[in-house]
């Protein structure tokens, strides 16, 4: 299903997809690794229960964002029962893809001043 | 065995009982790694969770379940399935409107949630127990927004559900096994 696909078709991702697939981005991970990892980042607003945290696993994996990884970090100091996820090429692409169109949306709110103008390293996006 | 860890089976026991709402292949795919996340979360947030996330806990994960066992169960509906859900929702909201002008009377409002179980198990034979489940809550629950939140707390409003649940469950179950006895009879004459 993944091979061919436009993964421009994917987006927009939900918070929650875009949220998982940031939190496996860095390394691969467990149902309740990605559960913290995504309540770490998004500082205890996005807080996805088991339910929520399968069914968007579910749908990734069937979309092929993510897949089901063969190696275990550290078997000894796991529980062999966890399956990890990893993201996939398309996931990665599809990720970033979505981080592009959020900080475009960003772009337009910072010149249309509802945010407050930002100088940072090579880009400039005061306006006026 | 400590208090807490009698609280941690529980409540994976309770878990792996609510499982059985989100659709079968979901559930055999997901059980054992919903529940060991569900373990570990419970666990960390007894051991290192303040009161307040403690009292949390329970309303969260409601919350996820509520949502997330509702989305899959719609999502795995084929066409014929999704049109039986909403039939059975117009025959919830009529047998609401029914008994709204029927104060004193209790029976035609029993025999619409009946039939209309017992004919949408007949159309749908597979998890007939869903229809009832999706007819019997409009009967108290529906009607205008505004005092929605008085019917949900109102004790009255969950009896009638209780009540209104025994003939929806008797009449999807009913529909089904007939049914399933019809297809098993086809088979069997067709073999001979």
């Amino acid at each position: 299903m993944a091979k061919g696909k436009d993964p421009r078709s994917l987006l927009p991702l939900t918070p929650a997809v875009f949220q998982i697939l940031l939190a496996l981005s860095d390394r691969e991970r467990h149902g309740y690794g990605i559960m913290q990892e995504v309540k770490n980042q998004t500082g205890g607003r996005l807080n996805p229960g088991p339910g929520t945290l399968y069914g968007c696993l579910n749908r990734m994996l069937e979309a092929g964002l993510v897949k089901e990884s063969d190696e275990r970090p550290d078997p000894e100091l796991d529980d062999e029962r966890r399956k990890y996820y990893r993201v996939t090429n398309l996931g990665r692409h599809v990720s970033r893809l979505e981080a592009e169109r959020l900080e475009e949306a960003v772009h337009a709110a910072r010149l249309k001043k509802l945010l407050p103008a930002v100088q940072s390293a090579g880009l400039d996006w005061r306006v006026g | 065995m400590k208090g807490r860890d009698i609280f941690l089976h529980l409540g994976c026991g309770f878990y792996a009982v609510l499982l059985y709402a989100y659709p079968p292949e979901f559930r055999a795919r997901y059980k054992k790694e919903m529940i060991r996340a569900f373990k570990d979360d419970l666990h960390h947030t007894l051991r290192n969770g303040s009161l307040w996330s403690q009292i949390l806990f329970p309303l969260q994960m409601a919350n996820d379940f509520l949502t997330s066992a509702s989305r899959e169960r719609i999502e795995s509906l084929d066409a014929m399935g999704m049109s039986c859900l909403v039939a059975a929702s117009g025959i919830g909201l009529y047998a609401s409107y029914v008994d709204h002008h029927n104060a004193t009377e209790v029976y035609p409002t029993l025999s619409i949630a009946l039939i209309g179980s017992f004919l949408l198990g007949l159309i749908r034979p597979t998890h007939p127990c869903r229809w009832a489940f999706a007819i019997a809550p409009w009967i108290p629950f529906a009607g205008s927004i505004s005092n929605m939140r008085d019917r949900i707390t109102s004790p009255g409003a969950w009896a009638i559900l209780a009540v209104v649940l025994i003939p929806s469950l008797i009449g999807a179950v009913a529909g089904s096994l007939i049914r399933r006895g019809i297809g098993l009879r086809a088979e069997i004459t067709k073999e001979a």
